[in-house]
């Protein structure tokens, strides 16, 4: 089995890459969060300079935007330049827009400061006809205690339930910002098997749907597949 | 002082152990391991369900050198445990990452899989 990490925002690349080896990774999302092109630039070359074949680096963009417009904008200036675009949610109308956004791949902790899950059955819905995949942040739990982590733990348990019924995808992902943020595969499925997921189930949302999600973008990227899906084999 | 019984087999509940390693800068006190993994687990789950998972922190399994350690708990309740364990982002002054590096039935095995211990079962003269 190959286990991704498609969300890790820190900025010490080799020591993650080694450490993300070490605890047993097959691909690493390193990820950029978007505020201009020429800090999107150096990171492309920093990411073209990095040559490990021993795991597979992901090209990850973050896009933390204040309003809908901004983040459909941000989308269409990086889509074509990175494997992965991620969305950071929490505002709804931005958790709304995303989730009908079929340039969005990952939709990260649309609970994000909120006092709800910040997706309905609509959203839900649309993420999985627009195969949006919501992410979990194991971060957010790392950082909060008490009554703040309940909320959290709650709304994710939440979300999960509308991804299961309306069949949208979902995915674990660390969230790390240095090395010690980064926890091993199993670790990060421990967080849905608590919340009562299938170990098959859990053991999917940090290795065969990430997988999934970079082989079917590197495959549009590479131009191997045509606008309405066609594919050329 | 009289104990009671080992119980049988059958009678005796189910236990996994799963090994860890810590990633940190400095060095770990096994005090401010132990409290952080039981405030952990506390916070976590409640006095309630640690109750049922049977979280116990092998003392004698502690490597100083390495920063592995093992973990008792009830054969049901593994992740419960790797979950309050990746939970940890800081043990005593010292930023930590606390990964589990696998799971076992018996200390005996975990010691040989995780910690690259010998025995000499295989010994030849």
């Amino acid at each position: 089995m190959e286990f991704y990490d498609l969300y890790v925002p820190g900025e010490d690349y080799d020591e993650i890459i080694e450490t993300a080896c070490e605890m047993g990774f097959h691909g690493i999302g390193l990820t950029h969060r978007y505020e201009n092109k020429d800090l999107l630039n150096r990171y492309l070359e920093d990411m073209d300079e990095i040559g490990r074949e021993d795991i597979d680096i992901v090209r990850c963009c973050e896009i933390n935007a204040k309003t809908a417009e901004e983040m459909k904008r941000a989308v269409g200036k990086v889509r074509q330049r990175v494997d992965i675009v991620e969305v950071v949610g929490g505002n709804f109308d931005i958790n709304a827009t995303a989730a009908k956004d079929r340039r969005v791949d990952i939709l990260l902790h649309p609970e994000y400061k909120r006092k709800d899950p910040g997706m309905d059955h609509k959203t839900t819905k649309m993420a999985a006809k627009n195969e949006v995949t919501v992410g979990f942040v194991l971060h957010d739990l790392q950082h909060t205690y008490g009554k703040v982590r309940s909320h959290v733990i709650n709304h994710i348990k939440k979300s999960i339930g509308l991804c299961k019924k309306y069949e949208a995808e979902f995915i674990v992902t660390s969230g790390a910002k240095n090395i010690y943020g980064l926890r091993s595969p199993r670790d990060l499925a421990s967080l849905l098997q608590v919340l009562g997921i299938g170990s098959s189930e859990s053991m999917d949302a940090i290795s065969t749907i990430p997988k999934k999600i970079v082989r079917k973008n590197r495959k549009k990227l590479g131009g191997k597949i045509k606008r309405g899906g066609v594919e050329e084999v | 002082m009289s104990k009671p019984e080992t119980l049988p087999s059958s009678l005796r509940e189910k236990k996994r152990y799963v090994a860890f390693q810590i990633l940190s800068e400095g060095e770990i006190d096994f005090g401010d391991l132990i409290n952080a993994l039981w405030s952990s687990i506390l916070d976590l789950f409640g006095e309630v369900n640690t109750g049922e998972i049977n979280f116990w922190l092998v003392k004698d399994a502690w490597k100083k050198e390495s920063k592995r350690g093992l973990i008792k708990c009830n054969h049901k309740h593994v992740s419960e445990v790797r979950l309050a364990m990746a939970l940890i982002n800081r043990i005593g002054d010292s930023q930590v990452s606390i990964r589990s590096l696998g799971v076992s039935g018996t200390m005996k095995s975990a010691r040989k899989k995780y910690f690259g211990e010998k025995d000499l079962s295989n010994f030849e003269k």
